[in-house]
């Protein structure tokens, strides 16, 4: 072992004297990450729209990042290879934006209604909309509330890993075989083989509990690894998803609260659709309001931060003036406004209204989004585009391409802004510069809606989509969604009911409850008990071995778990475009 | 006592108003009730956790006392590898790295002192360990300029977090 640890001091003492310009923003770091962030975006649309997954690809970004700067260039540095992975990221995130709403335009014919040209500035917009939103909550929410942001945090660790001795890197790389290999052991009914590893296993039938007690469990090493790097705020998650699986449940069975034709194993899946879920949504909101109302202050310290950086000496200004945030604004308020008022022909009045609360809607789903994953790691992004569409609908006059077009601006901005920020926490782990990060993805975030619109209509030319071939999960879900919003079967009461309870939660003192709780009954337990399981194992060693002994193993450890089973799904997204997998 | 009460009425509220809640349509009547548990549930806690905070603070096992010594003793240990070998500064920093995590996990019940001081003294931290972070990234690349540069502003970033700290009254 000491050999080794000698080996690797002697491989990184050789750069030793390079004491020039600390590499950071290069050529090399932005063309990488534009070509490997535009292979993840070209793969994962296709195979979003054929299989129904996508990832934001972050973390293997680093590692490409590392074998081509390191590698082959022999010359990258930790917070070099930090751009590579932010411009990857900038470019693969608007995926699941777009292939949750533009293809939906398709399934409905409605498409040809919509000169092309504005799907692109719908989508590009909300790529760069999702950055400048959030430059006051990364001051709130990584440097003051200092959230977790568990995927930020495992990439950072790959990021440091060079420097971090053989014991972490060792760690490192045991999580990403392991989980890389059951991933691919559990996908062998896909290849053709024989099922060794189930990808759920069904405790309650182990158990022989009765029917209507939910009880499976995932078997991801990915949503375990979320809980090992999580640690204490997804103990509630857990608490939560008890409290609606294992209490609301049985009450609301016992009482007779459920139609008479729901029994057995539908019991479980009626209650978590029509009560929980929808309460959950209604939670999310009203926790993130309340969130926002309680975090001003915090808020307001972080904007006279950020206008004080530019006053502080010895050339320091590592803040995004705050004129970007302004100009976000401006820009989207514009691009409703214009929009609404040229494509869907609605009064001067309603565009403004359509403009302003599409704005004011846009930050909150972006601190929502933002606050959740920044917490927990989870996205709540179905439930909130189901209440955008439910907003935008309304705005609009029922104006269903409008709305979907709109949709696509905050579908993008929100898992923008989300990527963006786990981006930023793991800035901030490696030191990176806020501004400089922010200023690249900028740049490079509009790039991700041309493929994957490229790559939708390509599809949409070759095969049709919404069929046997092109099945589009995400934008057949939306489209039920907007038949659903129109036939008035919305659970607005929940939504309402919900929101105060999330309110009245958030208001208790513990940071984020109302929206934590709120995702507890928003998640299924299929992969809430994985997670949790994960949080107490965190929270188990944490008081066992202590501090130091989660950050040298534990997270090593965690991050290849998630890492491996991310790169896993970039394999089969791309097995998938070369024709090998297809349902 | 005040705080665990609050805790009880909260969690008791709060399935109550989720079943309540979960009714198709909702029983508004008994999430009223709920909600009226959920509130003083919240306000026990508060109470409990500002009390809770002062009396750490006065026998000096947590609270602002804490939080000076964990600065303290970081800002000391930078101070002696601010000129040593790189290899010295990359183990060293580790630990304080480490360390100044536990700084920020104790720091959270100055919420309760007000949210504007408690963002004014992590804003100030976390520049300065965000510093502290850069430095490590550069030495261990080999960019001993950089990381002795960022070491120095991390090192000052602490201690005017010191500073914050002191100047706070509980």
């Amino acid at each position: 072992m000491a050999n080794t640890d000698l080996k690797l001091e002697k491989a990184t003492s050789k750069r030793s004297g390079s004491n020039g310009k600390y590499r950071e923003i290069t050529p090399a770091a932005i063309i990488l990450g534009v070509l490997w962030g535009a292979f993840m975006a070209a793969s994962f649309t296709y195979a979003g729209m054929i299989m129904g997954f996508t990832s934001g690809g972050s973390a293997i970004a680093a590692i490409v990042g590392w074998g081509v700067l390191r590698g082959i260039l022999k010359k990258g540095t930790v917070v070099e290879n930090n751009i590579v992975q932010t411009v990857a990221s900038a470019v693969n995130i608007s995926v699941s934006g777009v292939i949750f709403t533009i293809p939906a335009l398709y399934i409905m014919g409605l498409h040809k209604e919509i000169n092309t040209m504005y799907f692109f500035l719908a989508t590009a917009a909300g790529a760069i909309l999702g950055i400048t939103f959030i430059i006051p909550l990364r001051k709130q929410m990584i440097e003051i509330d200092r959230l977790r942001f568990p995927t930020g945090t495992a990439v950072a660790t790959v990021l440091k890993t060079p420097g971090s001795g053989i014991e972490k890197a060792r760690l490192l790389f045991i999580g990403m075989a392991v989980s890389a290999i059951v991933y691919l052991v559990q996908q062998f009914p896909v290849l053709g083989l024989p099922e060794i590893i189930p990808e759920y296993i069904d405790l309650g039938a182990i158990l022989h509990l009765p029917e209507w007690v939910s009880l499976a469990m995932a078997l991801s090493l990915m949503v375990f690894g979320m809980g090992l790097i999580t640690g204490r705020n997804g103990l509630i998650v857990l608490a939560g998803g008890i409290l609606s699986y294992y209490i609301i449940t049985p009450i609301v069975k016992t009482l007779g609260w459920l139609p008479s034709d729901v029994t057995g194993g539908a019991v479980s899946d009626f209650v978590y659709s029509n009560m929980t879920r929808p309460l959950g949504i209604g939670m999310l909101l009203g926790g993130s309001i309340a969130g926002l109302i309680l975090s001003m202050p915090v808020i307001i310290v972080a904007l006279r931060s950020i206008a004080n950086a530019s006053k502080l000496g010895t050339g320091r200004n590592e803040e995004l003036p705050i004129k970007y945030l302004y100009a976000g604004i401006t820009l989207a308020f514009l691009l409703l406004l214009v929009t609404a008022y040229q494509l869907g022909g609605l009064g001067f009045g309603r565009s403004l209204l359509t403009a302003l609360v599409g704005v004011a809607w846009i930050f909150v789903a972006s601190l929502l989004v933002a606050m959740s994953t920044g917490m927990t790691d989870w996205s709540p992004v179905s439930g909130l585009s189901l209440v955008s569409v439910m907003i935008l609908l309304y705005l609009t006059n029922k104006q269903v391409p409008l709305t979907i077009l709109l949709g696509a601006t905050v579908g993008v901005a929100i898992s923008g802004a989300a990527d963006m920020m786990q981006d930023l926490k793991t800035g901030h782990l490696v030191g990176g510069i806020p501004s400089r990060q922010q200023k690249v993805e900028l740049l490079t975030a509009w790039i991700g809606p041309i493929i994957a619109l490229t790559v939708v209509g390509l599809i949409w030319k070759a095969y049709g989509i919404g069929n046997e071939m092109v099945p589009a999960p995400q934008a057949m879900a939306l489209k039920s969604m907007v038949e659903a919003i129109l036939g008035g079967n919305v659970p607005v009461d929940k939504f309402i009911a919900g929101g105060i309870l999330g309110f009245a939660l958030s208001m208790s003192g513990i940071p984020g409850l109302g929206v934590l709780v709120g995702l507890s009954m928003y998640l299924p337990m299929l992969y809430i008990l994985p997670y949790g399981l994960g949080c107490v194992v965190h929270e188990f060693l944490k008081r066992k071995r202590g501090n130091e002994f989660i950050t040298e193993k534990v997270l090593p450890v965690a991050a290849g778990l998630m890492v491996g089973e991310a790169a896993m799904t970039l394999l089969f997204a791309v097995l998938t475009v070369m024709g090998v997998l297809h349902p | 006592m005040k705080k665990l009460v609050g805790n009880v009425l909260l969690t008791a509220g709060l399935i109550g108003g989720a079943i309540t809640a979960a009714r198709i349509p909702p029983m508004w009547g008994g999430l009223a009730v709920s909600l009226a548990i959920m509130g003083a549930g919240i306000f026990l806690r508060r109470q409990g956790e500002k009390e809770e905070l002062h009396r750490a603070a006065q026998s000096g096992t947590g609270g602002v006392k804490e939080l000076d010594a964990l600065l303290t003793d970081a800002i000391n240990r930078i101070e002696k590898i601010l000129d040593a070998p790189r290899e010295e500064v990359v183990k060293e920093l580790t630990k304080i790295l480490e360390e100044l995590d536990e700084f920020a996990e104790k720091a959270q019940p100055l919420r309760i002192e007000g949210l504007m001081t408690y963002g004014n003294i992590m804003s100030i931290f976390s520049r300065g360990e965000r510093a502290l972070n850069r430095a490590w990234s550069a030495f261990a690349d080999g960019y001993e300029e950089e990381g002795r540069k960022y070491l120095r502003y991390g090192y000052e970033d602490l201690k005017e977090t010191l500073s914050a700290v002191k100047a706070l009254k509980v």
